[in-house]
């Protein structure tokens, strides 16, 4: 017999699980999503991260159809303004910079050299940053000895889009939708478990396993089941967004989502084929809903074609995801601020654990403590390194500015920052998200250089390693100079 | 801004381990003044006198710039794919390297296996194994750069005679002082580390790193007073003696048989084979290494490398291997002359999630041994996880591959209760036919190939 498996929730989270179940389990669950379509979604992430590549992958969609129905552009990175200091930028790419040497990674001679006064960007050594600021976008080499194999990419598309994309390849594979609201959680009186949904159309959805996808109203894991919610917000103060679509502007189409550091939050800029995403993410105790409102429309570039819509939230995650017969994904599980678009991602790691865990008969509490470990792990690696970006600054125009950059962080990013600064070492961890590039994306981007390098860099001799550094950086620019734009890319895959 | 670089390394201990490290830092940091204070290497140090390695130790031979070719013809190493556990009533089972069987789209092989196990369609797991087969019949080829080929995810490592390795060390060391002397104290600097060795003539030897490589013995971190985990309940049989011999036929796979109260294990290695006895009880001449480890193996100034870090069995060869992986990541690593706390720090935070697992990995061989320690928390989270549904949960730092894990779990008999769910999307007709076939597909191969004595003796011919 099949176990039926009932998602709470239509939105992006819930048709990324209903799928993925489809295809990966499909022979031993039967999956039923209870959405209503008065209560909407959020629809977070219009940027993603390069692992949603393998979530298309693994449902075996089309590339190229994906990309039509969603109208989605390539994403190289993001793009940060302002942030370590007013005037600053840099791209944190989905790459990594320039070639190790004798076992030593690149950005030790890079610092080396930095501090001799050759004072080309670090930036201008990763082919993704070069491509970025030209526009340029071609798949990566799949020969991992080239140099065009040290990028990678995700896509930026239209989140009210992709749930409907994933709902229709779902349903068309076997997962019943029901239309409904739930007036009623049935739980059973001795395990505390959900028993089954009461719709408001008389319906009663029975399940043994329930997912939560019901978003920040977290019905089931939050309101039935009871897991606490642990607060971050004294960390990542920012808890309204307001959004803002606008008319693409005519020329070429960016290749990365730009996120520019306001008064009290920052701006998010996703190009899209169709138009441009938009919004303010702050924070309320440093600025008023109107005033996010006006500070968004004053900034955007082009018309704007829909009212601001505000959005309200929480930093934070369930003390667990997962609680006797209930699963949550997406933002009943947990909500970081989408600076470095890891919603989509967060679900999806969430869904590789679910499947992977699938219960054998009844959840059992090796399961859910295995699968809360994991999802644990990567909600606080995340938040750390989202951290970082607020509190690696010089910024002190703002009381919002004042708020981060002196506030107490936790101690595992105060260690992972002072090991940077003394030695220019990323603290080691392969599995999970934002690596080491990443980090040092950030730490540098930011202005935080470290004091010391690897000894090893200075074995190389001096002239020779400049050398070196200048023909890598010629052969990263001939490189992307034969790349075609953005946009060819995309009018040609279409 | 330069800081300070390290300029003085002295090595303690010129055993396999010592002159390793010695040779790599050399190689890797040209600037530094390195001397090695001659010292013997107790028996006990499994890392300084066992000839089996892991896979590993390509990447460590690349380091120190030790050609493998260069080995086999100077007689000094043989290949490894794996070793054979005999029950003694002529059953066994093979751990060897490298993957094991075909996997069905998104679904491992093991998950199948286990399926047809349980349904009795499947022979052995390691009859699914390349390296197990090709080793098992007396034979060995180098990996096969055809990613369609059974032969392509199949690794080795390399058995050594450990008196020759030490010579061909002595001569790539030639150029590093030696010193001979007895420690007989330590001056201590302000911040606890080490400012000189103080030798029993009263020769002062002072250095910015010190790197114990002292063995068992721990001559120097041990004075520091950085506390030793004992590992002895987790490891029954702790009681060693070995004896060389006469050398039996070249094998790629060692041999280990099960014995009143431990194991019997055999290696032959170019000019000897190894018979070493591991045992619950002491046996004539044996001596009882001390498992363990320290929990801060870079103290100070003071880096802690082989038996003076971490010892375990000899069973699965995990000792040299772990103390290359020491070596290459204080390199990595490598610390200003200060050795900065939250360098160390990180140093010991890698080091102790790697020592855990191959712990982990060493004891689930002894843990059904009587009186066996009842297993730590990251071997059981392991063994809940294996059980339910054949899953093995990821760990950082990991020494033995998934692979290596399951074998091991599955010869030791501890198999799941259930398979994955997802396996069972796999038509079971139709995996058992594709399983003959890849047994078929190993069997031919494995005739194809040379015996491994014509097939060194090829490698041998000047080419």
């Amino acid at each position: 017999m099949k176990t039926p498996v009932v998602i709470l929730g239509g939105g992006t989270a819930g048709w990324m699980t209903a799928a993925a179940l489809i295809r990966q389990l499909g022979h031993a669950c039967s999956v039923t999503l209870v959405e209503s379509e008065e209560i909407g979604i959020v629809g977070v992430g219009e940027a993603t991260l390069p692992h949603i590549r393998a979530f298309v992958e693994m449902l075996g969609l089309d590339e190229a159809e994906f990309i039509a129905a969603t109208h989605a552009t390539y994403k190289l990175g993001i793009d940060f303004h302002d942030f370590g200091a007013l005037g600053t930028s840099y791209l944190h790419p989905f790459g990594t910079f320039g070639t190790e040497l004798d076992g030593v990674h690149f950005h030790h001679y890079w610092r080396r050299l930095a501090e001799a006064g050759k004072d080309r960007s670090l930036f201008d050594y990763s082919v993704a940053n070069v491509m970025a600021a030209k526009c340029r976008f071609v798949p990566p080499s799949t020969d991992n000895k080239s140099l065009l194999s040290t990028y990678n990419y995700a896509y930026q598309f239209d989140a009210t889009l992709f749930a409907p994309y994933l709902r229709n390849w779902a349903v068309e594979r076997g997962v019943v939708r029901v239309e409904a609201r739930v007036i009623e959680v049935a739980r059973d009186g001795e395990s505390g478990d959900v028993t089954a949904l009461v719709l408001d159309n008389g319906a009663r959805i029975e399940g043994d396993l329930f997912v939560d996808c019901s978003g920040f109203r977290a019905m089931l894991i939050g309101q039935t089941m009871g897991a606490a919610w642990e607060d971050w917000s004294h960390w990542l103060p920012c808890d309204r967004a307001v959004a803002m679509p606008t008319v693409s502007p005519p020329g070429p189409i960016e290749p990365y989502t730009r996120a520019t550091a306001m008064t009290a939050g920052w701006r998010w800029r996703i190009p899209l084929q169709h138009r441009v995403g938009n919004g303010y993410v702050y924070s309320s105790a440093h600025l008023s809903d109107d005033q996010a409102a006006a500070d968004l429309v004053a900034a955007v570039e082009g018309e704007a074609m829909a009212d601001p819509r505000q959005l309200k939230f929480r930093a934070g995650r369930r003390s667990a995801s997962w609680v006797g017969n209930v699963v949550s994904i997406g933002l009943a599980s947990g909500f970081l601020e989408p600076l470095e678009s890891t919603s989509i991602y967060l679900a999806q790691g969430a869904i590789t654990q679910l499947i992977d865990l699938f219960p054998i008969g009844r959840a059992t509490d090796r399961d859910r403590a295995e699968f809360n470990l994991m999802v644990d792990l990567e909600y606080d690696r995340i938040r750390d390194f989202l951290i970082l970006h607020y509190h690696a600054t010089t910024r002190n125009d703002s009381p919002f500015w004042d708020h981060v950059r002196t506030m107490p962080i936790p101690d595992s990013l105060k260690h992972k920052m002072e090991l940077w600064r003394e030695a220019g070492r990323v603290s080691k961890y392969s599995h999970g998200l934002f690596l080491e590039p990443s980090w040092i994306a950030v730490y540098v981007g930011q202005g935080l250089l470290p004091r010391h390098w690897d000894s090893r860099a200075d074995a190389v001799d001096a002239d020779a390693l400049a050398g070196a550094l200048d023909r890598l950086h010629g052969q990263i620019a001939t490189s992307v100079e034969g790349m075609p734009d953005h946009a060819a890319t995309l009018a040609g895959r279409a | 801004m330069t800081r300070e670089k390290i300029r003085s390394i002295l090595v303690v201990g010129d055993g396999i381990v010592g002159l390793s490290a010695a040779l790599a830092f050399s190689r890797a940091l040209p600037w530094v003044e390195i001397k090695l204070l001659r010292r013997a290497i107790d028996a006990e140090s499994i890392a300084d006198h066992f000839p089996a390695t892991l896979p590993t130790v390509g990447r460590f031979h690349a380091a120190i710039g030790f050609d493998e070719i260069d080995l086999i013809r100077r007689d000094v190493a043989v290949h490894h794919l794996g070793t054979r556990f005999d029950d003694g009533a002529g059953g066994g089972w093979t751990h060897s390297f490298g993957d094991v069987g075909r996997g069905e789209g998104m679904v491992p092989f093991h998950q199948i296996w286990l399926g047809a196990m349980k349904d009795g369609k499947a022979h052995n797991f390691d009859a699914y194994s390349p390296a197990s087969v090709v080793g098992g019949a007396g034979k060995f080829v180098h990996p096969s750069g055809d990613p369609q080929s059974p032969l392509a995810t199949y690794v080795y490592g390399l058995r050594v005679n450990p008196g020759r390795y030490l010579d061909l060390l002595e001569a790539a060391t030639g150029r590093i002082e030696r010193i001979d002397g007895i420690i007989a104290g330590i001056d201590r600097r302000a911040d606890g580390g080490v400012a000189n060795l103080i030798l029993d003539d009263g020769r002062c030897l002072a250095a910015d790193l010190f790197v114990d490589c002292s063995g068992p013995a721990a001559a120097v971190i041990g004075i520091l007073g950085a506390s030793f985990e004992d590992w002895s309940k987790a490891f029954p049989a702790h009681h060693v003696a070995n004896s060389w011999s006469e050398p039996m036929p070249l094998e790629p796979i060692d041999r280990i048989t099960n014995i009143e109260g431990g194991w019997r294990l055999e290696a032959t290695v170019p000019g000897a084979t190894l018979q070493a006895i591991v045992t619950t009880q002491p046996t004539d001449n044996s001596t009882a290494i001390r498992p363990g480890r320290r929990r801060e193996s870079f103290v100070a100034n003071v880096l802690a490398i082989g038996g003076s870090a971490v010892a375990l069995d000899p069973l699965h060869g995990a000792n040299l291997s772990l103390a290359h992986s020491a070596i290459l990541r204080a390199i990595a690593l490598v610390p200003g002359r200060n050795c900065h706390p939250l360098e160390l720090a990180e140093y010991n935070r890698l080091t102790l999630l790697e020592t855990t697992r191959a712990r982990d990995f060493h004891a689930l061989f002894q843990m059904h041994l009587p009186g066996a320690a009842a297993p730590g928390e990251t071997l059981a989270r392991t063994l809940t996880q294996w059980h339910a549904r054949g899953r093995l949960p990821f760990f950082e730092e990991e020494l033995f591959t998934p692979s290596s894990w399951m074998q091991m779990l599955i010869g030791s008999g501890v198999l799941p209760d259930d398979v994955a769910p997802t396996a069972r999307s796999v038509d079971p007709a139709a995996a058992a036919n594709a399983m003959v076939k890849f047994t078929q597909e190993l069997a031919t191969l494995a005739t194809r190939l040379p015996a491994y004595p014509d097939y060194l003796n090829r490698m041998k011919q000047p080419r």
